[in-house]
């Protein structure tokens, strides 16, 4: 009776292993033979995906796994939206940006798809960049955090060319972090970074070349002498930014010896690009013509805007910080229905556009020759 | 007297074909754990730890449950209840001595997960760190505090009726600990004490979830070590309260 137990048992189990067998046969067909495609979601119902909070508390305490298990299943649909670059609803996506990232606030994958999309698809650097520092500040001991983030400000912003301090401060909390984090290789790159941004920010003559570009398309047009006189007030900005940043030494000296830097035949340095005097005023170094230009502006500014009282439009323009001798240029006619402006005559020619053009790539030179020989750099 | 429950509660729990299986369940499920990580597509090791370390977590909660829940029924079904009580053994000895035979069960689980899944981690070329250990023990404490919490049901209730119960305070457990973020939702006054008291009554499983800071090396602070004296205050509070309901019980 036992024998013929176990003789059935054994039919039970030789029955169960052969359905087995076909059970396995049969779902392995899906699987052999089946091309390694890239699997490509179409949509997404991003609408669907809860708030941050609601999704941390329904993950009971495993809310990386939570947020990386919602990740992967969004994950074809990024990357169907990066390859065929159609565009998402921006709300939606930030739902699920703001899902993933408040979820599990460190997995830095997150931040890179959302900056991605939203810089290279949706064309919106505003969001990319809110999105990068976002991930900067929950991870601010990430090298490739950082390095997305700075790289976004530079390409994107071209903030060196038009606040190189804030960069150097950029990189200096950047290399602080680093620092904390010990990665001492990293801290020694950036320190170089900014040693080279120092130099070139001294040469920079990026805005001055922008302007030149301007003035010799609108040479013969009805803007020709106001682009030429943009040019020659960037000129001179550029003159005091590099004689204000020059230690030990009298700054009006420092001017005229720049403007010698560049100096031609036709050009007396002791003069601006406008063609008056370099000036003191208040110990700092200063151009008279572009005071004047300045003056002209204000007072037609404050004039249009109904300031139309010689004694007010005299108040408002000292708080702009122009001095009584220069006010006095500025008379109120009619009864205060007309502005005139009278400025005295320049001392010789203001410069041309050749001449501005040459005197650029004369300092330009000369900036480089002076980097070379400083022993500081 | 409490020794001798909990040591005879401890080895039958640990030879129980259950618990090996459970292992052997867990390991299984650890090796599986890297193929999450791949259709991560990034990030690959990171995934990989989160899933080892929930894995953890999960299956040691389920396990608190099920079988905390049962733990005096069993006793009662078979009968030995009432042998063991015919001594001069007071019931609050039997409860305690229960309660840390389980424990001690649950954490040589915990251990035995944690052992098996960071030597995974290590062997498959991931990040292992100190933290990861830390967060793999107060992963055993949240479910040492499971198991109070079921032991309390259980005395309490029927078997069934005191799984769902455990599970349902485990789900409040971790929702009071983001409840804080919500705050802001409630117009009055009234609601947020009301809503605050309610939450009070209810061990902060959340606190203890560091698992999910230690993936990403972030140091434990003050917050963790006082997550694990509460935890163990809650502990205490628990198993204090199942001996109340216990000692009234009809029998």
């Amino acid at each position: 009776m036992a024998a013929k137990s176990d003789h059935t048992g054994m039919r039970w189990w030789a029955v169960a292993g052969l359905g087995l067998c076909a059970a396995v046969g049969w779902n392995s067909t899906r699987f052999i033979g089946a091309d390694r495609n890239i699997y490509i979601r179409m949509d997404e119902r991003l609408d669907a995906i809860p708030n941050p909070v609601v999704l941390r508390m329904a993950s009971m305490g495993h809310r990386n796994t939570a947020a990386n298990v919602r990740f992967i299943s969004s994950y074809t649909y990024l990357q169907y939206l990066f390859e065929t670059g159609e565009e998402p609803e921006p709300a939606a996506l930030y739902r699920l940006f703001r899902a993933l990232t408040g979820t599990d606030p460190y997995f830095e994958p997150y931040y890179y798809y959302s900056a991605l999309i939203y810089g290279g698809i949706l064309d919106d650097q505003l969001t990319e960049l809110r999105i990068l520092a976002r991930g900067v500040y929950e991870r601010p001991n990430s090298p490739q955090m950082w390095r997305n983030f700075v790289t976004n400000i530079l390409v994107d912003y071209d903030l060196e060319r038009r606040n190189s301090s804030q960069v150097d401060a950029l990189l200096g909390v950047w290399s602080e972090a680093m620092a904390d984090a010990g990665y001492y290789e990293e801290v020694g790159l950036l320190d170089r970074w900014r040693e080279v941004m120092a130099r070139r920010s001294q040469i920079d003559m990026g805005e001055v070349s922008y302007w030149t570009d301007q003035a010799a398309s609108n040479e013969q047009g009805p803007q020709a002498e106001a682009t030429l006189n943009a040019l020659r007030s960037v000129i001179t900005d550029r003159i005091l930014d590099i004689v204000n940043g020059l230690p030990n030494e009298t700054p009006l000296l420092n001017a005229i010896l720049l403007s010698e830097a560049g100096y031609t035949e036709e050009l007396n340095p002791a003069y601006d690009p406008f063609g008056y005097r370099w000036l003191t005023i208040g110990g700092q170094p200063a151009s008279e013509g572009q005071r004047l230009q300045n003056l002209v502006h204000r007072a037609r500014h404050h004039f249009d805007r109904g300031i139309t009282n010689r004694s007010a439009l005299n108040t408002v323009l000292m708080k702009d910080g122009f001095t009584p001798e220069e006010c006095r240029f500025v008379q109120i006619e009619l009864s205060g229905r007309r502005l005139a402006v009278t400025v005295p005559d320049p001392h010789q020619q203001p410069w041309t556009l050749v001449q501005a053009r040459e005197w650029s790539a004369r300092l330009e030179a000369h900036l480089l020759e002076q980097q070379r020989n400083d022993p500081r750099l | 007297m409490i020794g001798t429950i909990a040591w005879a509660t401890g080895r039958e729990a640990v030879r129980s074909r259950s618990f090996l299986g459970l292992l052997g369940v867990y390991t299984l499920a650890v090796l599986g754990s890297r193929l999450v990580g791949w259709l991560a597509g990034t990030e690959s090791d990171i995934v990989t730890t989160n899933v080892v370390m929930s894995l953890q977590g999960i299956l040691g909660v389920l396990v608190a449950v099920a079988t905390g829940s049962v733990l005096m029924h069993t006793e009662i079904q078979q009968r030995t209840l009432y042998t063991v009580l015919s001594r001069p053994l007071p019931r609050s000895s039997f409860v305690i001595g229960k309660f840390l035979g389980l424990a001690s069960a649950l954490l040589i689980g915990q251990v035995a997960m944690l052992v098996i899944g960071v030597a995974y981690l290590a062997i498959s070329g991931a990040s292992v760190t100190l933290h990861l250990l830390m967060a793999g023990l107060m992963t055993a404490i949240e479910v040492i505090v499971m198991a109070a919490i079921a032991l309390m049901w259980t005395t309490a209730t029927s078997p069934l009726l005191a799984a769902v119960l455990s599970l349902i305070t485990f789900a409040l457990g971790h929702a009071v600990h983001e409840l804080p973020l919500l705050m802001y939702h409630f117009d009055s006054q009234a609601q947020v004490i009301v809503i605050s008291a309610f939450a009070s009554l209810i061990p902060n499983l959340g606190s203890l979830a560091y698992r999910n800071d230690a993936v990403y090396g972030v140091a434990p602070g003050a917050d963790e070590w006082l997550a694990i004296v509460n935890a163990l205050l809650w502990v205490l509070v628990l198993v204090t309260i199942s001996i109340a309901i216990f000692r009234r019980r009809q029998l």
